[in-house]
């Protein structure tokens, strides 16, 4: 009884109901009175100081007024002066002279005047006037009337393209996405500037609002894919979304798996070459990672130097990754299975030697393994968490303090601490960083049958773990194909990687199988 | 059930597998001495004609499974009793792998373990892969099929190059004359492992396609028997038929002779672990058919629930077998002629029989 | 039913966990034995065997191990050899582990009694590979050969096994056989193996001390000595002297590379010709109800030696000096044949030919072959052809 309420909170973040925080979804109409909308707004919005309200007098009648609000800092506040100026026809250096008169038709003439500096639209409904407020918007109301303009300046402080931070490459293009979801998508037109590339907007969050977009090629990416992707995202109930993180766990069939099922990058070709093959990319305001989906396991061995290289070097680049893949998972399990269990499969020097460097030391060759593999994996979350100041100095105390410390007291053998290295490095040799915590957190379950049941432990635990990849399915194209089920014409692009001349893009919806 | 599909070339893949399962653990038709090899080539011809009856009925009958047109053919509950038999037969074929399998593995390279824990694990793994459905073991084999070429490649090209081949312990063919291989053929090689396909009878009504399946299956036969007739070969070609009939597992002894200058060596784990691949899928397909078997006698509809206690069953069963492994293999060898033979060859043949009969009759009736 | 799942397979894995592990062995809880050796005790009917342990830290010259010998040997007499090996345990500090065991030395007393038991058990028993050399002991006991040390290789039996593969190399007076070879050799109708010697020269009481590795001179060494022949599995002879021995490599066909020396005008052996490749092919068949066996020798050398005045820039001496080298091939042949045959015991491969090309024969008269064996009429036919002379043609 209690365990079962234990594990039923501990099941997933419930994101808590605030339903007071959720805007209702009927249309307000704004009311006529521009003075009470204006103070409704700045009481909703808590008097805030960053609300900023210009309100201008009309040369005909002083009553009647007109006010332009917007967010600081959401505007680009260069433009906005000259907006307001075009506008509202208000000659600069005048004191409040609008030269509008005011009139039945002057909401229409405001309108028609902004069309000529920026992109408008009229609202009438108050939440979605807040909406676009709060989106950066500039928002014109003018007394009487129950409609406001609505001119699009969005700027404000945003970080610039730069180089990307974690998938870096040393040929090929060097932007990377940033937080802005217009600048993002505008980096992906550069890239395919076909009349194809169709896109839809949709707003998720209850409380954060966030926007979510999603993109295809219309015509090779197919359908029925497309409507699953809509629907899984419309169907997400939260409260915010602050990463694409949270969307991926949310659009995933499969929440009990180490494998990541949905692709993310930073980069927009990588990006682009995807949805070019087909698949549905998926932008999240506030976040340069981009979902690519459906994902299958040979997509995270892919660079986007692959494409960029020679073919035969990706070709030889990628089986490198295959078999780092493999080091990470089973190096440390291997050890551990043939230095106590299989002694015979060892050849006889190295035998001796590891006799010798074992004689001393006090710990059960498992112990030490799982011990210095949670060292490492303790150094590791150092080094992203720490300074740049202090960064040298840790990786020196780290790495080599521990590591020649540890063997020349006798703590550990020499060999273990090569193979905690080798496993290491061999984890940063993927690139996707998704694969890399899987492979890392897979390693430990493998060990410990290693430890208990040697080399057939191991055998076993493969057996186990392939099977689960096998029945894994991300949006209907199963985990391992082209692998398993087997397409000869598609491993073309999975360790080998056919020379330019002979390869198509190939649409993966031939794949699908639904359920 | 019938939701699931697999494709033509995972049948064929499946197939393989399962007949490298236990074949290559034994000297397999070593009554015929040198020409062991021919034996297992004239076994898989035989094997053809087996697969040629399940397939007629699979005709016959495409979207029904084994015991479900034993049931139509049979009646009621004549169909239902054959149909208990056959859950029995299979949970009895997969307990005696398991039984190998872990005898296997407890001789070379888990001595002190307990069995029932290697057994343990075997079958958790095999409820585990059918719980999750046939596509993914479909899949998996297929995965495991590749991995298992690359390792016979490897063996042999180490073989090869480590100079212990002698092709003149090969000759004379048939030196003893036709006689020793004709014997051994029918007692042995057309039995085993071609009567144990009746489990794919149970797998059959999920293939996508009918005709493409029927000729994955039997190119599946022809490249199982040219495997097993060629590992025989190797057998023969380095330890000469004398050894190979007084060693308990004769491609461990092969593959342990491997010394390439000094440095490949102890090669002994590439064969353990094809031996331990090939054994598991024998038993999920097993495994496999007595589920489907008892889901279509007990007319359960979620086949989920049945996986874990016939796997208990089957883990109980194998240490029932025997009592050692000398018995095993005697039993083995009677088995194969008497219980395996009537579910495998008789009961199908007889089905086939009385299936053209009911034809002919309704073709009458009608006219 | 998720949340039943996992508890009942958390509780499955501590079943696991708590249960301890069965076949697991830290490296330091092993003695490895290098070599092993097999004795009979005289008067009682048992075993000795013996075990050669290394002691790994002076291998890997780990600190606090200088002036320690890099092995100890253990030896323990007992009824059978598990029991015998299982009693040794009341002395080696750690279990015995034999699968790094790189050589087998058997006694001579014990190989003359038979050695079919020894070879059952190292058979059966799944830690012991079938690749490991044997050897035999030959005026001594295993005990003692294992107990010398050696120079050069820490590890004398890989100093053993390196001199026997070495010599087997570059002067096929000897070959190595392993279990493999053995067994086969057994199960040869009317034959046994042969297995090579190895002797301990000049015996002193310091053979096994580090003092004896002191000096630049050693006295008592371990050298590869001659070839044992069995009838089944009892040793019923040696082969000694470098022709009969040769010519024993060379009809089994493991010449791979030797010397033979010829004479030049009146000065005897004064040529070498260095072997590097030869091939033996042997044929046989009835001929007026005898077996006939036809021994087809190929041989390709270069001259590497030439002490006297011989004009090697001219192909008709070449020419007969290769006649002289086919005669020379075919005398050291026959002789080992003529051995061979005078111990009754068919270890030349003879049987297994008749049954390759006339099997039907072969049947009848296998159940006699030993008496048949040295009746056997013997043709040997060498063709041998020098290609090179090395770096200069004629000699000074």
């Amino acid at each position: 009884m209690v365990f079962s309420w234990l594990l039923k909170s501990l099941k997933t973040i419930d994101q808590q109901s605030l339903p007071q925080l959720k805007q209702s979804e009927k249309k307000i109409p704004i009311q006529k009175d521009i003075r009470a909308t204006i103070s409704q707004l700045k009481c909703k919005l808590g008097y805030s100081p960053d609300l900023i309200v210009r309100t201008f007098q009309v040369q005909n009648s002083p009553t009647n007024q007109i006010a332009t609000i917007y967010m600081q800092g959401l505007v680009d506040e260069d433009k906005v002066n000259h907006f307001i100026t075009h506008s509202l026809c208000i000659t600069p250096g005048e004191l409040n002279s609008s030269s509008l008169i005011y009139s039945k038709n002057c909401f229409e003439d405001i309108k028609t005047k902004a069309l000529t500096v920026g992109n408008v639209q009229i609202e009438n409904d108050w939440n979605n006037m807040l909406h676009q407020l709060l989106s950066g918007d500039i928002i014109i109301l003018v007394n009487g009337f129950t409609n406001c303009i609505i001119g699009n300046l969005r700027g404000g402080e945003r970080r610039p393209v730069s180089e990307p931070q974690v998938e870096t490459n040393i040929r090929g293009p060097k932007d990377s996405f940033t937080e802005s979801i217009g600048t993002n998508i505008a980096l992906i037109r550069r890239k395919i500037k076909n009349p194809n590339l169709w896109m839809e907007s949709i707003c998720i969050g209850d409380i954060s609002k966030t926007d979510v977009t999603i993109m295809y090629v219309k015509g090779i990416a197919e359908e029925q894919l497309i409507e699953k992707t809509r629907k899984s995202i419309r169907n997400i109930k939260v409260n915010f979304i602050l990463d694409s993180g949270y969307v991926e766990e949310l659009i995933q069939k499969q929440a009990y798996t180490p494998f990541p099922t949905i692709f993310n990058s930073e980069r927009p070709d990588v990006i682009a070459g995807n949805l070019l093959e087909g698949r549905i990319a998926v932008f999240v305001d506030g976040t340069p990672n981009t979902l690519i989906l459906p994902t299958t396991f040979s997509q995270f061995f892919k660079a986007a130097e692959d494409y960029y290289q020679k073919f035969d070097f990706s070709v030889f680049m990628r089986v490198i990754r295959y078999l780092s893949f493999f080091i990470v998972i089973l190096m440390p399990a291997i050890y551990i299975a043939l230095t106590t269990y299989h002694q015979e499969m060892i050849p006889t020097p190295l035998v001796i030697t590891l006799l010798a460097q074992r004689e001393d030391t006090p710990f059960p060759a498992v112990v030490e393994a799982l011990l210095m593999e949670f060292i490492f994996e303790i150094i590791r979350e150092a080094g992203i968490r720490m300074p740049r100041a202090i960064g040298q100095a840790v990786s020196i105390v780290g790495a080599i303090v521990i590591g020649q410390a540890a063997v020349q007291a006798g703590i550990v053998t020499a060999m273990m601490v090569i193979i905690v290295s080798i496993t290491g490095i061999a984890s940063f040799a993927l690139p996707s960083y998704s694969l890399s915590i899987s492979a890392r957190l897979i390693r430990f379950p493998i060990m410990g049958a290693a430890a208990i049941l040697g080399i057939y432990g191991v055998i076993m635990s493969i057996i186990i773990l392939v099977a689960h990849m096998n029945s894994l399915k991300s949006f209907g194209v199963p985990y391992l194909s082209p692998f398993a089920p087997f397409h000869f014409k598609q491993q073309k692009d999975t360790i080998w990687r056919a020379p330019f001349e002979s390869e198509k893009s190939y649409p993966i919806g031939n794949d699908r199988e639904d359920d | 059930m019938t939701n699931a599909k697999i494709s033509s070339g995972q049948l064929f893949m499946l197939m393989v597998i399962f007949s490298m399962g236990t074949a290559i653990l034994r000297p397999l038709a070593i009554q015929a001495g040198k020409d062991s090899w021919l034996a297992t080539l004239l076994g898989a011809i035989g094997g053809m004609i087996i697969l040629w009856v399940y397939t007629t009925l699979y005709r016959a009958y495409p979207t029904f499974s084994f015991t479900g047109y034993m049931v139509e053919i049979l009646g009621k509950k004549t169909g239902y009793f054959f149909g208990l038999l056959y859950t029995l037969f299979f949970i009895h074929g997969a307990a005696r792998d398991v039984r190998e399998g872990g005898d296997l593995i407890g001789s070379t390279i888990l001595e002190r373990t307990p069995v029932t824990i290697v057994i343990f694990v075997l079958i958790m793994a095999a409820s585990y892969i059918l719980i999750q459905g046939i596509e993914v073991l479909a899949r998996t084999a297929e995965t495991f099929f590749f991995i298992l070429i690359l390792l016979i490649v490897v063996s042999s090209v180490c073989i090869c190059f480590s100079e212990i081949i002698d092709l003149s312990r090969l000759f004379p063919i048939l030196g003893s004359g036709w006689t020793p291989v004709i014997k051994t053929t029918l007692k042995q090689t057309i039995e085993f492992p071609y009567e144990e396909f009746v489990c794919f009878t149970m797998i059959f009504p999920h293939l996508k396609q009918l005709k493409t399946g029927i000729k994955a299956g039997f190119a599946a036969i022809i490249i199982s028997g040219l495997l097993l007739s060629y590992i025989s070969a190797i057998n023969i070609v380095v330890l000469g038929p004398e050894i190979v009939s007084h060693a308990s597992f004769p491609l461990l002894h092969t593959i342990s002779l491997v010394d390439i200058n000094n440095f490949i060596q102890r090669l002994d784990i590439l064969a353990v672990l094809l031996l331990i691949l090939s054994d598991f899928f024998k038993i999920t397909i097993f495994f496999y058919a007595g589920v489907i078997a008892a889901t279509d006698i007990f007319q359960i509809h979620d086949y989920r629930k049945v996986v874990y206690p016939i796997g208990i069953i089957i883990l109980l069963s194998s240490k029932l077998q025997s009592a050692n492994f000398a018995e095993q293999i005697q039993e083995g060898n009677i088995l194969l002629v008497t219980t395996f033979f009537l579910f495998g060859v008789i009961i199908p043949v007889f089905l086939v029989i009385i299936h053209k009969l009911q034809l002919k009759y309704n073709k009458i009736r009608r006219s | 039913m998720r949340i039943k799942d996992i508890f009942l397979s958390l509780i499955i894995l501590c079943i696991f966990f708590l249960s301890g592990c069965w076949d697991y062995r830290e490296l330091n809880q092993i003695a490895f034995a290098m070599a092993i050796g097999i004795d009979k005790v005289p008067d009682k009917n048992e075993y000795r065997i013996s075990f050669q342990i290394v002691n790994a830290k002076t291998i890997a010259s780990e600190k606090g191990a200088i002036g320690m010998a890099p092995i100890i040997v253990y030896s323990s007499t007992g009824k059978n050899l598990l029991l015998a090996t299982r009693k040794a345990s009341k002395q080696v500090p750690r279990k015995i582990n034999a699968q790094h065991t790189r050589a087998i030395i058997i006694g001579e007393q014990l190989a003359k009694e038979g050695i079919r038991d020894v070879v059952d058990l190292i058979e059966r028993d799944p830690e012991l590979r079938v690749t490991t050399t044997v050897l035999i002991a030959k005026n001594s006991d295993a005990n003692t050969i294992l107990k010398t040390l050696t120079p050069i290789e820490n590890i004398p039996a890989n100093a053993i096994l390196g001199k026997l593969n070495t010599t087997e190399k570059i002067f096929a007076a000897n070959y190595s056989a392993n279990i493999d070879d053995v067994i086969r050799g057994i199960l040869t109708t009317g034959g046994g193996p042969i297995i090579s010697g190895i002797q301990l020269t000049n015996k002193t009481v310091s053979h096994s001390h580090l003092s004896n590795l002191q000096k630049t001179d050693i006295s008592n060494r371990l050298s590869i000595q001659d070839m044992a022949v069995f009838k089944k599995d009892k040793l019923v002879g040696w082969i000694e002297g470098t022709k009969r021995t040769q010519g024993l490599s060379w009809i089994n066909n493991k010449m791979k590379g030797s010397i033979v020396a010829l004479n030049c005008g009146r000065k005897k052996e004064a040529i070498a010709i260095e072997i590097f490749h030869s091939k033996t092919k042997i044929k046989a068949e009835f001929k007026d109800n005898r077996p006939l066996i036809r021994i087809h020798i190929t041989e390709r050398g270069a001259v590497g030696e030439a002490m006297c005045a011989v004009h090697l820039s001219d192909f008709k001496e070449i020419h007969m000096l290769e006649q002289q080298w086919e005669n020379k091939v075919k005398l050291e042949v026959q002789e080992a044949i003529k051995k061979a045959q005078r111990l009754k015991t068919d270890v030349l491969g003879f049987g297994v030919a008749l049954e390759r090309d006339n099997p039907q024969k072969w049947n009848e008269i296998k159940n006699t072959w030993r008496e048949i064996f040295p009746t056997c009429k013997v043709e040997v036919q060498v063709t041998a052809k020098i290609r090179r002379s090395g770096q200069i043609i004629n000699p000074y």
